[in-house]
């Protein structure tokens, strides 16, 4: 009974939370994005030998 | 008789929440030794619990005496140090050129971090306020410093709780994946096949590529700048190639010697009081959230990709590789991609996707710690 009284179901900070969400992974992906392009630039600018 | 007992009257001390605490010490040692579940971080986690949950133990603050990991949490973990420092071994172990061969990997990368997200908002919905709930939601990052330091950012009351789930899971991922991925896949998808051609990656690209990667994250996500610069600097000293011995050091006696500090220190936050409680176990629920949803995001997102791509189709097992723990998750995907197809060899490019969620996962962190502060 303690564990149920403890709980507190907040919708109101739940819905609040789903546009960090979607900010959150929007951001990731546009941060992500940036780098790809920057690594398909590197791999394409620089064509020295590697250690591979 | 009298003075007999009063010197031994400190066993009489004892609660049933720290024996408890011993039980669960015990167990995490048992984990890291006859498992070999991440016994560089649970052996000495387990220990310190044992330790920190004595009566009246000297170990940690006792009134105005300061206790020796007390000192050390102050020194290393409250200032966020100890995590950093960890960063750059694990810079220096990283090897980015299964990634540069095919950027575009990086992209599951970002997709497996949705379990943080996800879990962001379930803590949300749970009660939990938003600096925990974002403490909490970071587990899902499958990597342990950056556990470790937004929890401590953000002053989380759960550290304790946090890390111990974030390594746990971190060990369970050959567990946690496997069954979540082939409910979400068919059996025809898994058979995908994806051939491999090494490409050169140029001695210059991966000298410059930590360098602006840590520029770009930076630049976009102020509060990544410690992580990812302090992972990228590891990196550089890797790919110079003109501080093998420093970049050995990194890898090995720093590395190892945090690692014993960390595990050790981060039990102060393990003392009854503190770690027993019901939301203990609610962490503990929602981390395993945060893994199955990371796989989630990643494969989904895989199969997304190929609805575009029908005539290179990737295998949307890659996708969940992109998540942090490297290397466990790409051997679990190779492993999954052979039982299907003893032919089919997934390795490099779940290597590569592996990798990718080390870079998003501390991109992830700073962006928490950016939308939190």
């Amino acid at each position: 009974m303690e564990f149920l009284s403890s709980f507190k179901i907040d919708l109101d900070a739940f819905l609040e939370s789903l546009s960090m969400m979607g900010i959150g992974m929007l951001g990731i992906f546009v941060v992500i994005a940036v780098i790809m392009i920057c690594m398909y630039a590197l791999t394409g600018i620089f064509k020295d030998k590697g250690d591979n | 008789m009298e003075q007999i007992i009063e010197l031994f009257s400190n066993v009489f001390d004892v609660t049933w929440q720290q024996a408890v605490m011993w039980l669960i010490g015990g167990m995490l040692i048992y984990l890291g030794i006859r498992k070999k579940m991440e016994p560089t971080l649970l052996i000495p986690m387990g220990f310190g619990a044992i330790l920190v949950n004595l009566p009246n133990s000297g170990a940690v603050t006792q009134g105005d005496v300061e206790g020796p990991i007390d000192v050390l949490f102050n020194a290393g973990i409250a200032n966020e140090l100890f995590p950093l420092l960890l960063f750059i071994g694990i810079g220096a172990m990283i090897d980015f050129t299964p990634l540069l061969s095919n950027p575009k990997l990086i992209l599951f990368g970002a997709a497996a971090q949705f379990g943080i997200f996800f879990t962001l908002s379930m803590a949300r919905l749970f009660g939990f306020e938003l600096n925990d709930a974002a403490s909490i939601a970071i587990i899902g990052a499958a990597d342990g410093p950056t556990s470790i330091f937004v929890a401590q950012t953000l002053s989380s009351n759960y550290i304790g709780a946090i890390v111990v789930a974030a390594y746990s899971y971190m060990a369970l991922v050959p567990i946690i994946q496997p069954p979540v991925i082939r409910l979400i896949t068919t059996k025809k998808e898994r058979l995908i096949r994806m051939p491999y051609s090494q490409k050169d990656v140029s001695k210059t690209a991966k000298i410059l590529f930590p360098i602006i990667i840590t520029a770009v994250a930076g630049l976009v996500a102020p509060g990544s700048i410690a992580l990812v610069g302090f992972l990228m600097f590891g990196n550089l000293i890797r790919e110079c190639g003109v501080l093998d011995i420093l970049s050995e050091t990194a890898q090995n006696a720093l590395a190892n010697l945090v690692t014993i500090l960390l595990g050790f220190t981060i039990s102060t936050k393990m003392q009854a009081e503190q770690f027993l409680a019901w939301e203990t176990i609610l962490i503990m629920c929602l981390g395993l959230v945060a893994f199955i949803f990371d796989t989630v995001g990643g494969v989904l997102f895989a199969k997304l990709i190929n609805l575009f791509t029908p005539n290179s189709k990737i295998n949307p097992m890659i996708g969940a590789a992109g998540i942090s723990a490297f290397p466990m998750s790409a051997r679990v995907i190779n492993k999954m991609g052979l039982k299907e197809d003893p032919q089919n060899f997934l390795l490099m490019h779940a290597v590569g996707a592996n990798v990718a969620g080390q870079i998003a996962s501390v991109i992830a962190g700073g962006l928490i710690l950016n939308m939190v502060m």
